[in-house]
């Protein structure tokens, strides 16, 4: 039987186990092969003190270009380690999943480390392979390749790629098929999540991953979303909208109690209620489960939420939710301007808010909410209308029923066309915004480089004025007790981001010259 | 302040009443029934505020037995409660003592029973409950309570978990007047 070994790379959580190796892995067993998956992540983090660790997550997040020499002593002491545990298998395949863009340097220095040394076939996959190969250190101004993946292949450091989802590719390239999403070939949405083998922990068990609360696992109900946000990458990477079946679902959520002792099942989807016939439905399931056996009480879930206008739900579906375990909700209501939610494309109101939070607090079900400050319309008026947000739900904060505020970076937007709409945005990009800020790390460029922007028909939304708003919205969260998730990281990027466009002296605050100049920022 | 309780009455000749006293008060008087499980008061808070729930009806005759075989009981569940509108987590009735009036029948049986029980939320004998004390401004003392309250595991492998699963309320001082100077 031929061997496949599925490597997990840094940088990722440690909470729970990476949701593409426990799914790949169980693909690739159930097309004939052998496999086995060797989390470097988790590795790697149990054999370094929590110092070098942050060390080695600041280079991997491009924060520092450069590991200290003693560090990176410690990672090839580790990389040979590891290496010893992936010999002794001895594959005739290694798979090397590559999660974000957080994980695109660490893959390149653990290629760098590894391919020399087996005479495997090596295949990548995963959302960071599609990067610009500009984001990693030392490769400065590459125009040759398109993507990290092709860099990687043209280095000779990799075999194959895999391009978007790699569940029907992964087997196809196994097979010596060269289809859809292989080598630089459009890829193509999987063709039925129903169809797909249950994921497997074997080599990943949950309970022995750093978890906050409750052991947990990624479980993936559906693909792609409903709505098609003008801010969201979404429709992009899955075009259609794809539900699994309750059946396929349920079994999923009993294997992983029963066999794995998993809680907290975190719903990868972009909408858990993406489609309220096939949500309720898994709420029902879930209260019958728990109620047909008690040691099934303890399920959570978690993931992201859609607010839904009043015509399409009832009350009945909150207590539906709350009894079937809905823990926490990470809900996108963006903005309190109806105005700039409707551009959005978000069709809900503001009465539709209110009764999102009272049935969440009715329910003891807690939210995390997500806001976007400085949309390309959004005026002063808008602004005020995030503020009174923040006045108004006050008491659900301080309940905990909002857990947490999440404001970001302030409009972002690498690519404006999709933004764009006849008579309120036309977008103008400072074509010499990137070189304003080439000091700046590559992992704080890359958030800079979205902010380059400002919509000809809204001009007063000056980046000075984004950031203003900011800066007002943090100010007032505390002062009104809301607690906010990763304020002081984005404060600091926004500094560094400002920093440095201040010290290239191009930075203006003055309207007066905004005008005139047509200063971005 | 609107403070609704949740109870699961169980009948023995009668239902068991409760009276809701804040403060050495008594705000309201309810029969708890399995038609109407839930008693709603708005109570007025003070600077300091001792919340407590008396059980007052209960008598021995209220338990039925044969041969000290309990055929039906009158006794009351705390399940849980909502305050202006919003469910309250556990702790805050575990964190609560019931302060039983024990039969002088139970008593001849039992030298020296418990005189205050924490988080005893079954009622079998009257009684009174007492919630922890809490100031004026309950969203405050609430908010500080429960995140003290949050268990965060694995604080070692990653100290930034606080304020990635609790969230924080630092103000970032410098770092925003740093921000301000800029713009």
């Amino acid at each position: 039987m031929k061997k496949f070994a599925f490597i997990n790379i840094p940088s990722q959580e440690l909470e729970r186990p990476p949701a593409a190796a426990a799914l790949l892995s169980s693909i690739i067993r159930s097309a004939g092969w052998d496999c086995k998956v060797f989390d470097f992540n988790f590795f790697l983090n149990k054999n370094v003190s929590i110092d070098t660790w942050n060390m080695l997550e600041s280079f991997w997040r491009c924060k520092t270009l450069e590991l200290p020499k003693n560090v990176k002593q410690i990672l090839n002491d580790i990389n040979e380690q590891f290496y010893e545990l992936v010999k002794e298998y001895n594959p005739d395949w290694v798979g090397v999943s590559v999660f974000s863009r957080f994980s695109t340097v660490s893959c390149y220095e653990f290629l760098k480390y590894f391919r020399p040394k087996t005479k495997a076939t090596i295949v990548i996959g995963g959302h960071g392979i599609s990067a610009w190969p500009g984001s990693l250190p030392y490769i400065k101004n590459n125009k040759n390749q398109k993507t990290i993946a092709d860099y990687l292949k043209d280095e000779n450091l990799i075999d194959h790629y895999i391009f978007g989802d790699g569940e029907n590719a992964i087997v196809e390239l196994l097979n010596e098929n060269i289809s859809a999403g292989i080598d630089g070939q459009e890829p193509v949405m999987v063709r039925n999540l129903d169809e797909i083998p249950l994921p497997s922990y074997k080599d990943i068990e949950p309970l022995n991953y750093y978890y906050t609360n409750e052991p947990g696992v990624y479980v993936t109900a559906s693909k792609g979303c409903v709505r098609r946000c003008t801010f969201c990458n979404v429709p992009d990477l899955w075009p259609k909208f794809s539900v699994r079946s309750n059946e396929s679902l349920m079994s999923e959520i009993t294997k992983n109690k029963k066999q794995y002792g998993v809680n907290l099942i975190h719903f990868t989807d972009s909408l858990i209620n993406g489609s309220m016939k096939h949500f309720r439905e898994l709420n029902k399931s879930l209260i019958e489960l728990k109620e047909q056996d008690s040691t099934m009480d303890p399920i959570k879930y978690m993931g992201q939420f859609i607010c839904r206008t009043a015509k399409e739900q009832t009350e009945n579906d909150w207590e539906l939710m709350a009894k079937a375990g809905a823990h926490l909700l990470v809900t996108g209501f963006e903005s309190y301007s109806p105005s700039v939610r409707k551009h959005m494309g978000k069709n809900y109101s503001n009465e539709d808010i209110t009764f999102h939070f009272e049935q969440s607090a009715y329910y003891g079900i807690r939210n995390i909410a997500l806001m976007f400050i400085g949309y390309p319309i959004e005026t002063a008026e808008d602004h005020e209308y995030n503020k009174e947000f923040l006045y108004k739900y006050q008491k659900y904060a301080k309940a905990g029923i909002i857990h947490m505020v999440r404001w970001g970076y302030t409009g972002m937007f690498r690519d404006t066309k999709k933004v764009e709409k006849p008579g309120n945005v036309e977008m103008a990009v400072d074509p010499n915004f990137e070189s304003k800020f080439k000091n700046l790390p590559q992992g704080v460029r890359d958030i800079a480089l979205g902010m380059g922007w400002i919509n000809k028909l809204n001009p007063t939304l000056t980046l000075n004025e984004r950031i203003r708003r900011r800066l007002e919205l943090h100010e007032l969260s505390i002062e009104l007790g809301w607690p906010q998730t990763r304020s002081k990281e984005e404060l600091s990027i926004l500094y560094n981001i400002l920093n440095n466009l201040n010290r290239n002296k191009n930075i203006s605050g003055d309207l007066e010259d905004l005008e005139n100049l047509l200063d971005f920022h | 302040m609107k403070l609704s309780l949740y109870c699961t009455p169980h009948f023995c000749s009668q239902w068991p009443k409760i009276k809701v006293i804040l403060n050495n008060k008594e705000i309201n008087t309810f029969e708890i029934t399995e038609k109407n499980p839930s008693a709603i008061v708005n109570i007025e808070l003070e600077e300091q505020n001792n919340l407590e729930i008396n059980y007052y009806n209960k008598k021995e005759e209220h338990t039925t037995h044969i041969n000290g075989v309990i055929l039906q009981d009158q006794y009351l569940n705390l399940d849980f409660i909502r305050i202006d509108d919003i469910l309250i987590e556990p702790w805050v009735l575990t964190d609560g003592y019931y302060n039983p009036k024990y039969f002088a029948g139970y008593l001849k049986h039992v030298s020296n029973p418990e005189e205050k029980i924490k988080s005893q939320l079954i009622w079998h004998f009257p009684g009174v409950f007492s919630f922890p004390i809490f100031p004026k401004n309950f969203w405050d003392w609430y908010y500080e309570q429960k995140q003290s309250k949050e268990v965060i595991k694995f604080l070692d492998k990653d100290p930034e978990r606080i304020t990635k699963f609790r969230g924080s309320l630092d103000p970032c001082t410098e770092l925003v007047q740093k921000i301000k100077e800029l713009i």
